[in-house]
């Protein structure tokens, strides 16, 4: 229908609609721009007001109205901020255990996703549902028992109790996981299965592979839930040298108080920086990577 | 292709005759120990991390117990107590919800809004999608500590931009009229992680769908509205499911901000932080128990109407 | 010799296990097993009591080998209270090299009185020796069964308590008549005055207001506004003025009071007593007078040290801890300012007599073994006593637990110390009760609300009692 329109049109026409439909374009591409711009600006803001109070001198900090400019720029109370927690120390506890529940969520995760998505089997659809309530849980429910048993296996002050769960996989990313599988046609492991592979072979040559842009949203996600956690470390961590950089910021918020805000933002600063640094770093592979990949395979 | 159709006309009338023929039998029997070994460790960490610490947690809910003497059976007392004479607890009921209302809806518009603008192919668009995503980055203690310098009503950034151009800020975190909406202002403000499970969707949107809608003319809204809405509908999904159990259990960046104890006026007094209250600086893990009990089962509920009403709005290619 | 002690040993061991299952089990329902332990406890005590007192007094109850003591603080390393802990706990490592003391500050979050990790570690068994702790949770704990029962060292050394410390701290550290813990420090919440606001405004600098009415012709003449907005305040009704400080302005001196937040002889909580509903109210009329939204924006401008609000000039008189002349002296060294009572109504004496003492003290966290209990109850003794505790009060500028140093010519070397030391006699100490720490929190709640106008303070405060009641039958 559509094509004998276009045939009736003139040459002229057809140029003034193009040129029209080019200008709309243009308008819109400006018009996006300008959006996230605007957007983009007041989301840096509060970045910008903690890195510029994190490098005033106290005097400048509670003027009003308030300086925007440190002047002069002062980096004490970096240095100070360092002085009083070790942040390396932190930095090296924090990394180790982000890297190894990573490693324990992406060998466990994908292993249920699959069983839950893609074939039948009974009970599968109830354990599915089970699978869902815990992430309803209350992390509060389950927190106390959990402590017990841990401590009964004498695992409060290590690692452990943050890290060995994430071997046992989460339901969180199983439901990601899941949910990807299910985009994934069925017809795909049919041909396969006619093929005569098995489905391990399935598992780890054909879906796997397919579903390597989900496992790089669950490693962003596990290492943003690591590098962010408070009420896990909190509960198992007393020992300082054991301490990630969440707790380690809120000891030395606990200790310094809520009132010399320059110090605080140059901690919480510091806190940010690691990982965001690894962010600019690896945002291609994450961000760009699930954009351009895609699941279409 | 014709293989294909074969496979699946196979599999749908084994199904269909199922119970009298022994070969299915098998078949289930595979699939019921090929289930289980790919789920084991799941199951084994079902078992482990979240069966047995909730009955123990059920068995404590029913007990006045306060874990340095050994819990003593009370029966109901802890649900009826809570639910018909503390103030408090009603208080921290309202405040959840109030925010749940407020959080779910707005940060799913914000979401989808910024993943379409960030979806177009525009120059830079990947600045700002890291751009968006760095607040993600930001942990909830940092977080806290921020939002309340930056919220600051005499000397913060918000209220002095306002003041420059003649508005007067209100008191946002010392204010309870405003603390909830500043709550879901920083949470909006974190809500980059759901635009890129909604961006992941989006790109698995077929681009021959959206060129056929443009070829009939489809404005932008159109082809958003009937066809990237509905192919991301599992994105969406997800994220309204992830976003309700996050409303309902708010917790570190109100009890960062308010010392736990959920000023000004308990307007910032959420279910989870009372909960917390109840175990850790009360130590009433019974009742503490009670409440997670009643907040599983009220969550629980939430979601399975919201995943009973999924086949109707959620789209799934492949099944 | 090792045998003997092994032995003995042994029997202390078995001592303070029944003193725990005693505490342990203060349920109604077990009232009787429970005297027959404490029976049992009091006879295993006496038999061991001539070996004990022997050993106390020589001092040097260490079996065998060195021991090193773990002990948890809540203020910051660098806190001038933190020097403090160290200089003595260095003083004492010196003396003592066979009982280290080793020193560690964990802050306490989320407006715990004590800290979750300190909670957590006590159930899970890795508690430190001896914990530092705010005295007023004290009790709440101690039915819990948190702490180790220190009473038989307080009899085998047969120490009085009520002697050696005022009534507020010596009611503070017992529960149900056993001993949990010893004090180290206390402070308490007056009136203060910036005396060169007082000038400026007319008023004689050295001189404030005797009475709630003379407050208010006061701070009419402090108040400053400027365009809609206060950049004065006369009389800031909420820094540091929590809700028990505010009812014990109100109800005269311990010694003799009007009333109190709890009644133990009712068993009842009386946190509603007419004069606390009252004191409430005047804390509303206060914050009313300059509206909620406008002083808490005018104080977020202000915070510790070099941006205090006072010493910057922004308000003229305020309630506010004996903490804060430390903060003053070194930040704002050449501030004129006073303390006096808080002003209460004329027809109620004009001057508060009494105050809130908020008492910190040491306690010995349950678990902790039986030659490390006797070596830290040694260094609790230490850090309570006279050295100490002054060295605690000239870091931290705050007040002595210990009646001995009532007269010691520290407290009257600043006219701010000599006026808060004429209140410690007639100071108040929260109720030593088992639902203390919900009393304070349901209470914080109460006041915040009141004075948001979301709630009569009567009604407030009448639930805060129903509440309190409510858990107190468990106990």
């Amino acid at each position: 229908m559509d094509t004998t329109e276009h045939t009736i049109l003139t040459r002229a026409q057809i140029d003034y609609r193009k040129r029209l439909h080019r200008l709309k374009w243009l308008l819109g591409r400006l018009s996006i721009h300008l959006i996230l711009g605007l957007l983009g600006i007041s989301w840096l803001v509060p970045f910008f007001w903690l890195v510029s109070t994190s490098l005033k001198v106290d005097s400048q900090v509670m003027r009003y109205p308030p300086v925007w400019i440190p002047r002069p720029v002062d980096w004490h109370n970096y240095i100070e901020a360092i002085q009083a927690i070790p942040f390396f120390l932190y930095v090296r506890n924090t990394l180790i255990i982000t890297i190894l529940s990573c490693l324990g969520s992406l060998l466990s995760c994908p292993l249920a996703a699959y069983g839950f998505s893609r074939f039948r089997w009974p009970g599968r659809d109830l354990l599915f549902i089970i699978t869902l309530g815990t992430m309803m849980i209350p992390y509060q429910v389950t927190m106390i028992p959990l402590f017990l048993v841990f401590n009964a296996l004498k695992w409060t002050n290590s690692w452990l109790p943050l890290i060995v769960p994430s071997f046992f996989g989460g339901a969180f990313y199983i439901f990601l996981l899941r949910q990807f599988f299910l985009t994934i046609p069925l017809e795909l492991s049919d041909a396969a299965t006619i093929d005569g592979a098995s489905e391990a072979r399935i598992f780890l040559q054909i879906l796997l592979p397919l579903c390597r842009p989900a496992l790089a949203v669950i490693l962003l996600f596990e290492s943003l839930s690591r590098w962010t956690d408070f009420l896990g470390p909190l509960i198992y961590l007393n020992r300082e040298d054991l301490f990630t950089v969440s707790i380690g910021l809120q000891a030395f918020v606990m200790q310094r108080g809520t009132t010399n805000w320059a110090l605080l933002m140059a901690a919480s600063t510091l806190t940010t920086l690691p990982i965001v640094i690894l962010f600019i770093f690896t945002q291609r592979t994450f961000i760009e990577g699930i954009a351009l990949t895609g699941i279409k395979g | 292709m014709a293989m294909l159709m074969e496979s699946k006309g196979r599999r749908l009338s084994g199904a269909s005759q199922s119970g009298r023929r022994p070969i299915y039998q098998l078949f289930i029997k595979r699939n019921l120990l090929k289930g289980l070994a790919f789920t084991s460790p799941w199951i084994l960490g079902l078992l482990v991390f979240y069966l047995y610490p909730i009955c123990a947690s059920l068995y404590y809910s029913l007990t006045s117990y306060s874990v340095f003497t050994e819990p003593e059976w009370v029966g109901l007392q802890n649900y009826t107590s809570l639910t018909l004479k503390d103030e408090v607890f009603k208080l921290s009921v309202y405040n959840s919800l109030v925010y749940s209302v407020m959080m779910i809806p707005s940060s799913i518009v914000v979401g989808l809004g910024m993943a379409f603008l960030l979806n177009t192919r525009i120059r830079g668009v990947s600045f700002y999608r890291a751009l968006y995503f760095l607040p993600v980055l930001v942990p909830s203690v940092a977080s806290a500590v921020l939002w309340q310098w930056v919220l600051n009503p005499r000397v913060g950034v918000i209220n002095s931009i306002l003041a420059s151009v003649g508005i007067r800020g209100p008191g946002w975190l010392t204010s309870p009229t405003w603390s909830k909406p500043s709550l879901v202002l920083i949470g909006l403000w974190g809500a980059g992680q759901a635009v890129v499970i909604y961006l992941a969707a989006l790109q698995d949107v077929p681009t021959e769908l959206l060129d056929a809608a443009e070829v009939d003319g489809a404005s932008g809204i159109e082809k958003i509205w009937h066809i990237s809405i509905p192919m991301i509908s599992p994105a969406i999904f997800f994220n309204l499911i992830m976003g309700m159990i996050g409303a309902f259990q708010v917790f570190t960046l109100p009890f960062v901000m308010t010392g736990g104890d959920g000023k000004p006026a308990q307007s910032l007094m959420f279910y989870a932080m009372y909960l917390y209250r109840n175990a850790f600086l009360l130590l009433r893990m019974g009742r503490a128990s009670a409440m997670a009990w009643m907040l599983t089962i009220a969550v629980l509920a939430a979601t399975l109407f919201v995943h009973g009403t999924s086949a109707r709005w959620v789209y799934y290619r492949g099944r | 010799m090792s045998r003997q002690v092994s032995r003995r040993q042994f029997l202390r061991g078995a001592a303070f296990a029944a003193a725990g299952a005693a505490v342990a089990a203060c349920q109604p329902q077990t009232v009787i097993v429970e005297k027959e332990v404490e029976k049992e406890v009091t006879k295993v005590v006496e038999v061991e009591k001539e070996k004990v007192v022997e050993k106390v007094i020589t001092a040097t109850p260490v079996p065998k080998g060195p021991i090193t003591l773990d002990l948890w603080y809540r203020w910051g390393s660098e806190d001038g209270t933190s020097k403090a802990l160290e200089a003595s706990t260095d003083a004492w490592n010196e003396r003592y090299p066979d009982m280290q003391v080793k020193p560690l500050s964990v802050p306490a979050g989320g407006g715990a009185m004590i800290s979750e990790k300190l909670m957590t570690a006590i159930i899970s068994g890795t508690a430190p020796h001896i914990a530092e702790i705010d005295m007023f949770v004290c009790p709440s704990w101690a039915a819990r069964a948190a702490w180790q029962d220190l009473t038989p060292f307080v009899e085998a050394e047969g120490l009085d308590v009520e002697q050696e410390f005022f009534l507020w701290a010596a009611d503070e550290i017992r529960y149900k008549g056993r001993v949990f813990a010893l004090p180290i420090m206390t402070d308490l919440t007056a009136l203060a005055w910036n005396k060169q606001l007082f000038e400026e405004a007319g008023l004689d600098p050295d001189r404030p207001p005797q009475s709630n009415e003379e407050l208010l012709e006061y701070a009419d003449k402090l108040d400053k506004k400027e365009g809609g907005r206060f950049t004065r305040i006369g009389f800031d009704p909420t820094t540091t003025v929590v809700p028990w400080a505010l009812g014990y302005f109100w109800l005269g001196c311990k010694e003799d009071p009007v009333g109190d937040f709890y009644d133990f002889g009712a068993g009842k909580c009386t946190c509603n007593h007419p004069r606390i509903v009252e004191a409430l109210q005047w804390k509303v009329d206060w914050v009313n007078r300059y509206g909620i939204e406008e002083l808490t924006a005018f104080n977020s401008a202000f915070g510790w040290g070099e941006i205090d609000g006072m010493g910057n000039g922004f308000i003229g008189m305020r309630i506010l801890g004996s903490w804060f002349e430390g903060m003053y002296q070194e930040y704002f060294p050449e501030l004129e300012w006073g303390i006096a009572p808080a002003p209460i109504p004329e027809a109620y004496g004009g001057q508060a007599q009494g105050s809130c003492m908020g008492t910190e003290g040491l306690a010995i966290p349950r678990g902790t073994g039986i030659a490390e209990s006797e070596a830290a109850w040694q260094y609790l003794r230490w850090m309570s006593g006279q050295e100490a505790v002054l060295a605690f009060n000239k870091a931290a500028t705050n007040l002595p637990p210990r009646r001995d140093l009532f007269d010691h010519e520290w407290y009257q070397s600043t006219p701010q110390k000599a006026a808060q030391m004429k209140i410690v006699p007639c100071g108040f100490n929260r109720p030593a009760i088992a639902e203390g720490e919900l009393l304070w929190t349901e209470l914080l709640a109460a006041d915040d609300k009141a004075i948001h106008g979301q709630g009569e303070p009567q009604a407030l405060l009448d639930e805060v009692a129903r509440k309190v009641d409510e858990a107190m039958e468990n106990w």
